[in-house]
């Protein structure tokens, strides 16, 4: 398959799969699965890029869409109580390290938006600003979830 | 907590996630979609058994309509269809 925006996918691939995976609370194989209903969407283009913002925010957006609608798929959750995923069984799963698995742990428990915020400013090095319009929400609102992550993290990691 | 740390708590949160290649990804087997008619039919069950247990309870109890009290017949006292009803006349003026 031979697409003008290809190159822009791979060179965004690993961080589009650490964000996936920040989406899927750390569940591997749904993380490759909605990356790869993603890359299906922008590739046939049913997710258009305008240019509006930088080709990695518009991304991102596009793969928290997808894993938001998985979850939404009350059929897909009522199929997980049959075959539980022995990869989502483990909440988290091990990280290579003891450190990461605990961060891991302690931004499973923070709110959804909570959790994409830090994830967004502190890993993937976006601004606030750039965060809100990953996560589709106002400027304001961004700012508010950024803040109180922070305190959540902090706290929980005492 | 500070920026930076907050920083290195990140990166240690995502110190495992080696991305598959993305050649692999994009080579995946589209998702199977489940059909739609199992869940439909359970939604118009699950209704057909609502509406047949709310239905007759929304009707007015018989039970309640057909009550007479005991004592009732005291008052039907002779000449209550005279009470209830207009009186009708003959020609004559008097009462048929």
């Amino acid at each position: 398959m031979s697409h003008e925006l290809e190159p822009l996918l791979a060179e965004t691939h690993g961080a589009a799969f650490a964000w996936a995976l920040t989406c899927c609370r750390w569940r591997r194989q749904e993380a490759e699965d909605v990356l790869h209903a993603a890359y299906l969407k922008v590739l046939d283009g049913s997710a258009r890029f305008d240019g509006r913002s930088s080709f990695k925010t518009w991304l991102f957006g596009v793969v928290r869409k997808t894993a938001l609608g998985r979850q939404r798929d009350w059929l897909r959750w009522l199929a997980r109580l049959d075959d539980a995923d022995p990869e989502a069984a483990e909440a988290p799963p091990a990280a290579p390290n003891l450190d990461g698995a605990r961060v891991r742990a302690a931004l499973g428990e923070l709110a959804r938006r909570q959790r994409e915020v830090l994830d967004l400013v502190f890993y993937h090095d976006l601004s606030v600003e750039e965060a809100a319009a990953v996560m589709g929400v106002s400027l304001g609102a961004a700012r508010r979830h950024y803040a109180r992550a922070k305190e959540n993290l902090a706290e929980r990691l005492r | 907590m500070t920026d930076d740390e907050m920083r290195s708590l990140l990166e240690s949160a995502h110190s495992g996630d080696t991305p598959p290649p993305i050649a692999a990804v994009l080579a995946r087997p589209a998702p199977r979609r489940r059909p739609w008619w199992p869940a439909a039919a359970v939604v118009v069950v699950a209704a057909s058994v609502t509406a047949l247990l709310v239905w007759p309870r929304q009707r007015t109890p018989r039970a309640f309509v057909a009550y007479r009290a005991p004592l009732d017949f005291l008052l039907d006292v002779p000449g209550t269809d005279l009470l209830r009803d207009v009186p009708r006349f003959d020609l004559k003026g008097t009462l048929p």
